[in-house]
């Protein structure tokens, strides 16, 4: 691998997630032998996505426009907010029947490595809040510890701010057989047990 | 090849490492302070992987040779664990930090593992975030081998609850401050409630002994300040 060209194709795609120098290879040569067009147009709609792609002010997700589809939609509800950790959580949560809004985070609370606050954009979110068209949140960020102390920040600002704070239900999942459930998980569905 | 089985311990940090592992750091109670990696967590969707949280009562198995073994088993060590919220979780990962930041790899210490137990179960009950965070930061720096001077006064005198002290990490209180060397104004009294892990009586001690430690830690750990102070500093005093 001396030529230079080539040489820097296959660094290059050593940036995607999973890719390590044998599979950039392969990926390289078969472009190279067999898909010349495909190449170029992957390219260019690599150099376009890149340059074109910002984040939407309002939510925070990917959006060539600096508002994005979703939040200038008259048809979703502005005053129901769901707070997200990540964009692809907004994908995961597109099955769902849910005709409001989202705020993504862009990650969680993580006070050991510097992720304050201010790093997730809780001040932007806070702003929004004090606006006052939102009336209610829904918490739907991960059940891990950093996801819990996020949700658990912003249920204050929103309460302080009169809003109703809601949170996504955590518990059996559907299929699933007591027997194999962790306990940390069982404990936190029989606490939050509903009427029948 | 070492290969270490139910060895109790909890999660303090952790971070990604290549495409689907996480790199488990770990406090332990017989091992000290160690990294493992988990292998494959972030992509399979069975496992222990839920069990890798910070505060849960854990037992941990790992096997392999030098800095970096791999884990293979976890399992909690007991039925219900803390469960710290608000204040009190933000003081949590504080004492994570601590435990990352002062103390060496496989340098085992059960006594500071105890410490470290008994701080997570008072940190659950109502408003005792600074007690528990001051008779940590005392029992830590002390088991450490970096204790504070609490009892006798930079001349060997035994420390007097009225008296006004000036303390420095390398002389300890002393009486008058000495020109040119930064100490912390600290009570007599607060000195005391401190070596003998009382309770703090009033604001006034709670302030200097908040203080103190401040200044002996930063002494300590060099000139990195404390990232989840700055975070619990920013989310709770604005
Ligand atoms: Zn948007």
């Amino acid at each position: 691998m001396e030529q230079g060209l080539l040489n820097n194709l296959v660094e290059s795609l050593c940036c995607l997630p999973g890719v390590g120098r044998k599979s950039a290879q392969r990926m390289a040569f078969h472009l190279l032998e067999r898909d010349r067009s495909g190449g170029l147009h992957l390219a260019e709609a690599l150099d376009k996505a890149m340059q074109g792609i910002g984040e939407c002010h309002l939510c925070r997700t990917f959006s060539e426009k600096t508002i994005c589809n979703r939040c200038s939609d008259p048809a979703r509800d502005q005053s129901i907010l769901c707070i997200v950790e990540m964009p692809s959580d907004i994908v995961a949560l597109s099955t769902v029947d849910y005709k409001g809004l989202f705020f993504v985070l862009k990650g969680r609370l993580s006070p050991i490595d510097g992720i304050g606050p201010h790093e997730i954009g809780l001040d932007i979110l806070e702003q929004r809040l004090a606006e006052g068209q939102v009336r209610e949140i829904i918490l739907a960020t991960n059940a891990t510890i950093e996801g819990q102390a996020t949700a658990h920040y912003i249920a204050e600002m929103g309460k302080k701010l009169g809003i109703d704070v809601m949170k996504i239900a955590q518990g059996v999942p559907l299929g699933g057989e007591l027997e194999y459930i962790d306990s940390n998980t069982l404990s936190h569905a029989f606490k939050s047990r509903v009427r029948y | 090849m070492q290969r270490v089985s139910l060895q109790p311990g909890y999660v303090i940090h952790q971070r990604d490492f290549k495409d689907s592992s996480r790199i488990i750091e770990c406090y332990t109670q017989d091992y000290g302070r160690v990294a493992l990696v988990a292998k494959g967590v972030r992509s399979s969707k069975k496992g222990f992987q839920y069990l890798l949280q910070p505060f849960l009562p854990l037992k941990l198995s790992w096997a392999g040779r030098g800095e970096l073994p791999t884990l293979t088993h976890v399992e909690m060590n007991a039925a219900s664990s803390p469960h710290l919220q608000g204040k009190a979780l933000f003081c949590g990962f504080y004492l994570n930090e601590l435990i990352v930041r002062l103390t060496h790899r496989h340098d085992a210490s059960p006594e500071l593992y105890q410490c470290y137990l008994e701080a997570l179960s008072t940190l659950d009950q109502p408003d005792q975030e600074e007690p528990t965070l001051r008779r940590f930061e005392v029992q830590m720096l002390d088991i450490l081998g970096y204790g504070l001077q609490l009892e006798v006064d930079g001349n060997g005198e035994p420390i007097d609850p009225h008296q006004q002290y000036y303390y420095h990490v390398e002389t300890g209180p002393m009486t008058t401050p000495i020109p040119g060397i930064q100490h912390i104004p600290t009570s007599g009294e607060t000195l005391l409630a401190l070596s003998a892990g009382l309770p703090l009586a009033n604001e006034k001690q709670q302030q200097e002994s908040r203080r103190l430690m401040r200044s002996v830690l930063q002494f300590h750990l060099g000139g990195k300040p404390l990232q989840s102070r700055r975070v619990y500093q920013q989310l709770f005093k604005s």
